[in-house]
């Protein structure tokens, strides 16, 4: 990748606002600027960093748009190279027919979130920031969009640098008994010590939670329906994608075959997995069905499990709970609520949420449950940051390791405690960015195409 | 005259250049304004403590001269953090500071190749970029290969007391003015410090007898490796404390303070504060301590240690007065702060050699760092290089994962300083490596190899590295449990009893279990106690030992990539201009240190990276 070119694009979301900008940054970007725009005031010698001009931008022969152009002379500017934004009247014609110029006098259309990379590269944001742009470019639904923005405003750069800051003050405690024995001033005791790494921990341990919600943030939170045959599960997976997607017949054993599909539910990206029904006696092609219906339902984040409530209660309907049972995400569903009730729920387990497909009822309180589901994973309340990706999940869990340990050798040997924390500061550096190992290196290589 | 290597100065750094590059065959002059002066102790009367005691001991590893004159001129000898583990242990030893100079002094004149030359250097002579000799005041002229300037708080000093100023390298001595102006004619550029000491008391006329004592440890240690047993009668130190009183006097005085009336402009070291500092800092602590230290067998001077000022005199000695034991106290020597010109250091490579001047080495205090062993440490490597560079050969640089004196040249040269810069041990990333104890066998074996460190203390450290490894070994070797006669033995000498049957090695990792203090761990008769505690230290700390030897192993892939010394950075695209410059600037020798340098980012090492690659493909 080439960062000394100057790259340019809308920087406004595209719609029928009142005003939209045009970013140019990079070397070339004020001489870009300078050469479409016609300074209300007459001649203009060299447009001054942060000030603000009036005039327009024109195509050689006549004016394309009146607007304000503001110069930010590097390193005071988002990307910390010159930057020049061009604010014009808003309306998608005006603003493409000025970028069209704009790239057409030098500047090179920027890839999507190019800007913050350079804001990156040149050592303004850190390396988690940008993590989240790259997310926020790639998510596919609000809720991954939101941790994706979280974590770009520096939502979880701010926590861990809150724990960064504690360990500093717990850093300074042990190195100062160790630097300075023979000064008379007092180090915190052992006990406000141990304390302050506890709450670091502790701290850590819930962003370490977090994850599993998160990963269902990014990827989808896999979620198998199983039942009975006939039971309505494609039915319901149909009206969950709002799609007939499934084929649905009066017959049991209509469905053979395991199916995928992607649906977002209350801004959570769920993959819905349609299933055989768990016949109890099953003919040899629907055996193999039930054989992949429970692998699915083993290997899905959570587990719905359909009943029919026009039928009484039987053997397979146990069965069915208990396969539901074994994942610790689940959800017991009673459909068909529009026919004559026949169903005897067993009372001593999960109360189910009752619905009929047929009639659409019910599903909307189901919706909010599935997508509660997966926030359920992550313990903390909505200003939680959520942690989506292994990277940092993976330095949470060393950085917890390490504090655990130094608690327990602050007793034993400041030192020791002292290697310990130290340990964990450098694995912040990573998470950051700031440090020099070959994992941090490869991040940079890998997701911001250095040097292709 | 001509040498192969003039020294200038006889400080501390001084006297390590000088001695390394005259034993290592170069003809070397060590010029000093005046040879009582050689290795004088401008301030505390101590060598030591934490970081410092393990460069003290590097020095003493590499061959240099600073461990075994302290061994030899103790007043009292101590081991720091003696509570804390073994990995941060530290000695400190009060020095007679007269028969520090003494004794120095008369190792100096015993070296073959050296010659000691009372004058003061003026200018440095030098042509095409490489250095060419000293001129001295009185207007002759010493030619050499290479030099080697080690002129402490000299360059341009100024001696602070109440609102007196007087020119002065230290008390009593002149500054040097002329000597700064030949270095900014060969492009170094200054910077101006500040540091300060306390008055220096007549112990007659101190009231010793209700002071709390603090004695020395017995037996003594010894900070050389290769010397014999410290043997030697110790002095206490006093313990006295400022009260309500003595602040009370000290803030009065804020007006007639060079410090708080913006008469010093230098930037005084942090760490080290002067107690009118002490007092507006710390505005709610009713009381500092004071350490009484005697100067000298053969004098009554007395260092008290905590409070360093540049109050008035008068004002001194109404402070010093209001604490109980110096009622009637009499000043010898004023306090005073002084303010100097230092060079910032990231104009020199790793080698100490500055990159303007071929051949022109700078060590010690002129450097921006302040301690005798600090200075010591740089003197000796400066000298070591000038000597290679005089003979053509490699240039030696220590690193930050094997010495001290590696991580503090690192610091300076990369990061430069803006303060005093003292070395601590949170300055090591290593520190559980970069232990005192084993400052021997992590660089005896450079030591020799560049034929500093004398061959039969060499192969003594090499004689005791093979007992350690084989007392290690035997531990492992030999199983603990809890059967009746072992418990019995290990209950009689307070031992824990294992609760199941493990290897010594295990056992001893136990935080409550010592080697010296049980016979179930064999006969020992055959170890030292140094080889005993050594084999200790590697097993208790086993684990982080190893947890930073990864880690070391995990950075030097990147730490050693080398780089050209005089690469053009000012064109490599994707680098902010600012990193460009000070890429231009520091011009780093390897990887590691660009990575260090302050406002470096793994993106743009990345880019380094590649455009190395690039431009070794197109070559
Ligand atoms: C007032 C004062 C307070 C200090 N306080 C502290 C403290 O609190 N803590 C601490 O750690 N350290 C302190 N120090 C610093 C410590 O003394 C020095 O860091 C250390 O001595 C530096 O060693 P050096 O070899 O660099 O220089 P110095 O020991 O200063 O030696 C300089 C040598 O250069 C010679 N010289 C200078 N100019 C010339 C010339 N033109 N020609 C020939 N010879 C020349 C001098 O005669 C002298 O021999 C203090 C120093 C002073 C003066
Ligand atoms: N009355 C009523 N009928 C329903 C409802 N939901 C599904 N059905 C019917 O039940 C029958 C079976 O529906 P499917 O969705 O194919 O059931 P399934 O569980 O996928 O069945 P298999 O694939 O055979 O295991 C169809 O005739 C649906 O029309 C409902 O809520 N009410
Ligand atoms: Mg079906």
């Amino acid at each position: 990748m080439d960062i000394s070119d100057t790259i340019a694009a809308i920087a406004t979301p595209v719609g029928e606002g009142g005003l939209g900008i045009i970013r140019v940054s990079g070397p070339d970007a004020r001489r870009v600027a300078s050469s479409l725009f016609r300074h209300s005031a007459g001649k203009l010698d060299e447009l001054q960093s942060h000030r603000m001009y009036y005039g327009t931008i024109n195509d050689g022969q006549s004016a394309v748009d009146e607007v304000c152009l503001t110069f930010m002379k590097a390193p005071k500017s988002y990307t910390k190279e010159d930057t020049v934004e061009i604010s014009c009247h808003g309306s998608p014609a005006v603003l493409r027919a000025v970028l069209k110029l704009v790239i057409g006098a030098g500047a090179r259309m920027a890839e999507p979130g190019e800007f913050t990379k350079r804001s990156f590269l040149n050592g303004r944001i850190d390396l988690s920031q940008a993590e989240g742009v790259i997310d926020l470019i790639k998510s596919r639904s609000e809720g991954a969009a939101r941790a994706a923005y979280n974590l770009m405003e520096g939502g979880l750069s701010s926590r861990i640098d809150a724990v960064r800051q504690k360990l500093v003050w717990v850093q300074s405690h042990l190195e100062a008994s160790i630097d300075f024995p023979d000064e008379d001033f007092q180090t915190a005791t052992d006990e406000e010590l141990v304390q302050a790494l506890g709450e670091a921990v502790s701290r850590m341990e819930r962003l370490i939670k977090s994850y599993d919600g998160g990963r269902f943030l990014k990827h989808g939170l896999a979620l198998a329906i199983i039942g009975k045959p006939n039971v309505g599960k494609s039915s319901l997976l149909n009206a969950l994608l709002e799609e007939e997607r499934a084929i649905v017949t009066h017959h049991p054993g209509t469905t053979r075959d395991l199916i995928r599909a992607e649906a977002e539910l209350a801004g959570i990206r769920v993959e819905l997995v349609d299933t055989a029904g768990l016949n109890p006696a099953p003919c040899e092609i629907e055996a193999e069905g039930i054989r992949r219906s429970l692998k699915a339902a083993e290997t899905a984040d959570a587990v719905l499990g359909l009943f029919d409530g026009s039928r009484p209660w039987e053997d397979a309907d146990t069965r069915v709970l208990e396969e539901m049972g074994k994942s610790p995400f689940h959800i017991a569903v009673i459909n068909k609520t529009d026919l004559t009730q026949m169903l005897e729920w067993p009372s001593s387990s999960t109360p189910p949420v009752c619905v009929s497909v047929k009639e659409g009822s019910g599903l909307g309180e189901l919706v909010s449950l599935i997508a509660s589901l997966s926030k359920n994973v992550t313990t903390g309340g909505d200003d939680e940051p959520i942690v989506t990706r292994l990277r940092h999940r993976e330095i949470f869990l060393r950085i917890a390791a390490d504090l655990k340990r130094a608690a327990e050798e602050v007793g034993i040997g400041r030192e020791l405690a002292s290697s310990a924390v130290w340990d964990a500061l450098e694995e912040i550096k990573r998470f950051t960015g700031e440090s020099y190992t070959e994992e941090v290196l490869e991040a940079i290589f890998s997701e911001f195409c250095v040097g292709k | 005259m001509d040498f192969d290597i003039v020294v200038i100065g006889g400080g501390h750094a001084g006297c390590e250049a000088a001695h390394a590059a005259a034993r290592l065959g170069c003809s070397t002059a060590m010029l000093i304004t005046s040879r009582a002066s050689i290795a004088r102790m401008s301030c505390n009367p101590a060598v030591g403590g934490p970081g410092k005691s393990q460069i003290v001991r590097e020095i003493d590893a590499l061959g240099g001269l600073m461990a075994r004159v302290t061994d030899e001129t103790g007043l009292q000898y101590r081991t720091l953090n003696s509570s804390k583990g073994p990995a941060v242990r530290a000695y400190r030893v009060q020095s007679d500071t007269a028969e520090y100079e003494s004794v120095m002094r008369g190792k100096l004149e015993k070296v073959n190749n050296l010659s000691i030359i009372e004058g003061s250097a003026v200018s440095i002579e030098a042509d095409g970029g490489w250095a060419t000799g000293v001129a001295l005041e009185d207007g002759t002229t010493i030619s050499a290969r290479a030099v080697v300037v080690c002129t402490g708080t000299f360059l341009n000093g100024l001696l602070h007391t109440g609102l007196v100023q007087t020119p002065g390298g230290r008390y009593g001595e002149a500054p040097s003015s002329r000597l700064p102006e030949s270095l900014k004619r060969l492009g170094i550029t200054f910077g101006r410090l500040k540091t300060g000491t306390p008055p220096r008391l007549d112990k007659n006329t101190i009231d010793f007898s209700a002071l709390e004592r603090q004695e020395g440890d017995s037996p003594p240690p010894s900070f050389s490796y290769f010397g014999p047993a410290v043997e030697r009668e110790q002095l206490p130190c006093h313990l006295i404390h400022t009260n309500h009183k003595t602040h009370e006097i000290i803030r009065a005085a804020f007006g007639r303070s060079p410090l708080y009336t913006g008469l010093i402009k230098g930037v005084g070291p942090r760490y080290c504060p002067s107690i009118e500092d002490k007092v507006v800092r710390f505005p709610k602590r009713v009381s500092h301590h004071v350490f009484l230290e005697p100067v000298s067998r053969i004098s009554d001077e007395i260092y008290p240690n905590g409070i360093s000022t540049s109050l008035p005199l008068d004002t001194q000695e109404a402070f010093l007065r209001t604490m109980s034991g110096l009622e009637e106290v009499r000043i010898l020597k004023a306090g005073y702060a002084v303010e100097y010109d230092f060079a910032p250091p990231t104009q020199l490579y790793p080698t100490l050699e500055t990159k303007l001047v071929a051949g022109l080495y700078f060590a010690g205090q002129i450097n921006g760092t302040s301690g005798y062993e600090e200075a010591a440490g740089q003197g000796l490597l400066a000298g070591i290089n000038a000597a290679r560079k005089v003979k053509r050969e490699g240039a030696v640089i220590l690193k930050r994962s094997e010495s001290f004196i590696g991580v503090m040249v690192d610091d300076l040269t990369t990061l430069g300083t803006e303060e005093p810069y003292r070395i601590f041990t949170s300055r090591a990333e290593h520190r559980l490596v970069l232990r005192q104890d084993n400052a021997d066998t992590r660089l005896c074996g450079l030591g020799h190899s560049i034929g500093l460190l004398p061959e039969g203390d060499y192969n003594a450290t090499m004689a005791k590295r093979e007992k350690i490894a084989s007392l290690m070994e035997s531990l492992k070797n030999v199983y603990i449990g809890p059967i009746p006669a072992t418990r019995a033995k290990l209950e009689s000498c307070g031992l824990p009893v294992p609760e199941e049957s493990i290897p010594l090695w295990q056992y001893i990792k136990r935080p409550d279990v010592s080697i010296q203090s049980g016979t179930v761990f064999g006969d020992l008769a055959a170890f030292s106690p140094d080889e005993i505690g050594r084999a200790e230290i590697e097993i208790k700390y086993e684990g982080y030992i190893e947890r930073q030897r990864r880690w070391i192993g995990q950075l030097s892939r990147i730490e050693n990539i080398p780089l050209e010394e005089n690469m053009d950075y000012s064109d490599i695209s994707g680098l902010s201009i600012e990193l460009r410059q000070k890429l231009g600037e520091v011009r780093p020798l390897t990887f590691g240190q660009a990575s260090r340098i302050p406002g470096m980012t793994p993106a743009a090492l990345a880019i380094l990276t590649i455009t190395l690659k690039t431009r070794a493909r197109r070559n």
